[in-house]
C-alpha cells in the first residue's frame, strides 16, 4: 500500500485534487508560450485595429514590441487624413514601419502639408503599394512622381487630384512604370494632363479602367484618342470641363472602348449631335464584340452627363437613351444628366415615358 | 454525446449541437470516435466555452424568441445556424454578460475559440477588446492588458514623439 492515500470517503476530494493540481502544471506549461496579450496571434491583433480608428493603430503599435513587429508585418491599410498638422513628420516615422502596406491615404482636407520628403520615406519602404491618395497636396513636385515610380511600381490606383505641382512629363514617366494602373484620378491636374501625358498612358497601361480627366483644360482629341486606341478596358471616363475636345474624342470612344459604361462631358461644349450617334451606334457594335468573347457586360452606358453640352438637340439624345436601357432621366434613378440643356427636356428613358402615359391616362379618365 | 476532454484531463459530455458550434470539432467528429482532447484547453476555459455553445446551440435550435421569429421566417432554415446572433437581441444582450470577464480570462477565451474555431465567440471577444482599447494611450493598455513595456528609452522616445503629432490635431 502506498502511504498517504485518501480513505474512500475522501475519494471524490483526492481526485478533484488530481485535476486542478495535474491542470495547474499543464496551464503553467501552456503559459511558458503563450503568456497573455502581448503574444496574442497577429492575425487576431489585426482583427481587433480594423475596429478601431487609425490613430488608435499608431497607439497600439507602440504598446509592446511584439504587438508593433505584428503590425509592421501585417498593417495593410492606413489613412492619415485626418492629420492636421505632422502629416510630414508622421508619414517619416510610420512607413518606415509599416512596410506591407497596400492601401494609403493622405488626401489632405484641411491644408496642403505634404511634401516631396515625405513621399521619398513612402517611395523607398512601402513598395508593396496598390492604392495611393495624395489628393490636393499642392506642395508635391516632379520628383514626387519620379519616386513613386521606381518605388511603387505595383500602383494600380493613384488620386493626384488637385495637385497642380506636377507636369507632364513626370506623369508620363510614372506611367511607363507602373503598367498595372486601372484607376487614375488626375482632375484639376491641369499641368500634368496633357495630350502628351495620355499617349504615354495609353502606350503603358493597358488595363485602366478608371480615368478622371475633369477640367483638365490642356486635354485635347488628340489625347483622348489615343486612349481610346490603347486603353480598351476602360469604364468610366471623366472628361468634363476638357473644353478643347471635339465629337472625334467621342467617336474614337465609342469604337475603341466597348466597355464603356459612364461617360462625363459636361461643360464640353464643342459636342454635337454626330457624337452622339456615334455612342447610339456603339450599341450594337458592342453586342457583335461581347457575342464573340462571351464577356457578361450587358449595361453599355449606364451613366452620361451632357449638361451645358448646348449644341446638341433632342432627336439625338434620346437616340442615345433609347440605345441604352441603363440610361434614365426619371426620378431617382437620374443617369443621363441633361441639365442647363433647354433643347433636351423633351428627352426621356423609357420607364418615364411610360409614367407620363400613364398619368395621361389618369388626366383623361379625369376630363370625361 | 459527444466527450470533450480539457488539457487538465477533465471530461465534459456535451450534445452535438452544442460541440457543433465549433467547426474544428465538428470536423473531427466527421471521421473520428467521439472522445475529443484538447490538450490546449484548460478545464476553466472550456466550462466557459461550453456555455458559450451550449447559449448559441439552443437559441440556434429554437429561434423562436418573439423578436427572432420574424427574422426566422424570413430567412431559410438553412441559414439559421449562423443568423441569429445578430439578429437576437436577447442573445445579444446574453453575450454582452458574458464578457464581462477581466482581459486574462478573455485572453484565454479568444485563444481557446480560436482554436476550436468558434468564429462567432473570436469575433464577439475581439469586439470586446476592441472598445476597451478605444481611445487609450499605450501606458493605458499596457496597464489594462498587463503588457510589459519592452521598448528602449531611445524608441519609447521615438513613440512619444510620434504620439504627440498624432494627436497634436486641433
Amino acid at each position: 500500500m502506498v502511504g498517504g492515500r485518501p480513505l474512500t470517503g475522501h475519494l471524490d476530494i483526492w481526485f478533484k485534487h488530481l485535476i486542478v493540481s495535474g491542470g495547474g502544471r499543464k496551464i503553467e506549461k501552456a503559459e511558458d508560450m503563450m503568456v497573455g496579450w502581448k503574444d496574442l496571434p497577429m492575425e487576431l491583433l489585426l482583427r481587433i485595429l480594423s475596429l478601431l480608428d487609425d490613430q488608435t493603430v499608431i497607439v497600439a503599435s507602440g504598446v509592446c514590441t511584439s504587438w508593433r513587429e505584428a503590425l509592421c508585418l501585417g498593417l495593410t491599410k492606413l489613412s492619415l487624413s485626418w492629420c492636421k498638422y505632422h502629416m510630414n513628420s508622421l508619414v517619416q516615422s510610420l512607413a518606415p514601419k509599416f512596410v506591407k502596406l497596400q492601401v494609403l491615404s493622405l488626401r489632405q482636407n484641411h491644408r496642403s502639408q505634404l511634401e516631396d520628403g515625405s513621399v521619398e520615406i513612402i517611395a523607398g519602404y512601402c513598395h508593396d503599394l496598390r492604392d495611393l491618395d495624395l489628393s490636393k497636396s499642392l506642395k508635391l513636385s516632379d520628383s514626387s512622381l519620379f519616386l513613386l515610380a521606381h518605388g511603387c511600381s505595383r500602383l494600380t490606383k493613384l488620386n493626384i487630384s488637385g495637385c497642380e505641382g506636377f507636369s507632364d512629363s513626370a506623369l508620363a514617366y510614372l506611367a511607363t512604370h507602373c503598367k498595372n494602373m486601372k484607376t487614375l484620378n488626375l482632375c484639376g491636374c491641369v499641368r500634368a494632363a496633357t495630350d502628351r501625358a495620355l499617349q504615354a498612358i495609353s502606350c503603358n497601361c493597358s488595363k485602366l479602367q478608371y480615368l478622371n480627366l475633369g477640367w483638365c483644360e490642356r486635354v485635347s482629341d488628340a489625347g483622348v484618342t489615343s486612349l481610346a486606341a490603347g486603353c480598351h478596358d476602360i469604364k468610366a471616363l471623366n472628361l468634363c470641363g476638357c473644353v478643347q475636345i471635339t465629337d472625334e474624342s467621342v467617336i474614337a470612344l465609342a469604337n475603341g472602348c466597348l466597355h464603356l459604361g459612364s461617360l462625363g462631358l459636361y461643360y464640353c461644349k464643342n459636342i454635337t449631335d454626330r457624337a452622339m450617334y456615334s455612342l447610339a451606334n456603339s450599341r450594337l457594335k458592342r453586342k457583335r464584340g461581347l457575342w464573340q468573347d462571351s464577356s457578361r457586360e450587358q449595361g453599355g452606358l449606364v451613366n452620361l452627363n451632357i449638361s451645358q453640352c448646348t449644341a446638341l438637340t433632342a432627336v439625338a439624345v434620346q437616340a442615345v437613351c433609347d440605345s441604352f436601357p441603363g440610361l434614365h432621366t426619371c426620378l431617382g434613378r437620374n443617369s443621363l444628366i441633361i441639365s442647363g440643356c433647354l433643347n433636351l427636356t423633351s428627352v426621356h428613358c423609357y420607364c418615364a415615358i411610360q409614367t407620363h402615359q400613364a398619368s395621361n391616362i389618369v388626366s383623361a379618365d379625369h376630363a370625361y | 454525446m459527444i466527450k470533450l476532454v480539457s488539457g487538465d484531463g477533465a471530461e465534459f459530455e456535451v450534445e452535438e449541437e452544442v460541440a457543433f458550434q465549433s467547426k474544428i470539432i465538428k470536423d473531427i467528429v466527421a471521421d473520428a470516435d467521439d472522445v475529443i482532447p484538447l490538450p490546449t484547453v484548460s478545464s476553466k476555459v472550456l466550462i466557459q466555452v461550453i456555455e458559450y455553445c451550449r447559449k448559441h446551440a439552443a437559441v440556434n435550435s429554437f429561434p423562436l424568441s418573439p423578436s427572432s421569429s420574424a427574422a426566422a421566417a424570413a430567412s431559410s432554415s438553412s441559414s439559421i445556424s449562423y443568423s441569429k446572433p445578430v439578429s437576437d437581441p436577447a442573445l445579444r444582450a446574453w453575450d454582452n454578460e458574458f464578457v464581462k470577464l477581466n482581459n486574462s480570462s478573455l485572453f484565454d477565451i479568444v485563444i481557446a475559440a480560436n482554436y476550436l474555431d468558434i468564429e462567432e465567440l473570436v469575433d464577439l471577444v475581439l469586439e470586446t477588446v476592441a472598445d476597451r482599447i478605444k481611445g487609450k494611450q499605450a501606458q493605458e493598455i499596457r496597464r489594462q492588458f498587463n503588457i510589459e513595456n519592452d521598448f528602449t528609452p531611445e524608441e519609447e522616445e521615438a513613440l512619444r514623439r510620434e504620439n504627440s503629432w498624432a494627436f497634436q490635431n486641433n
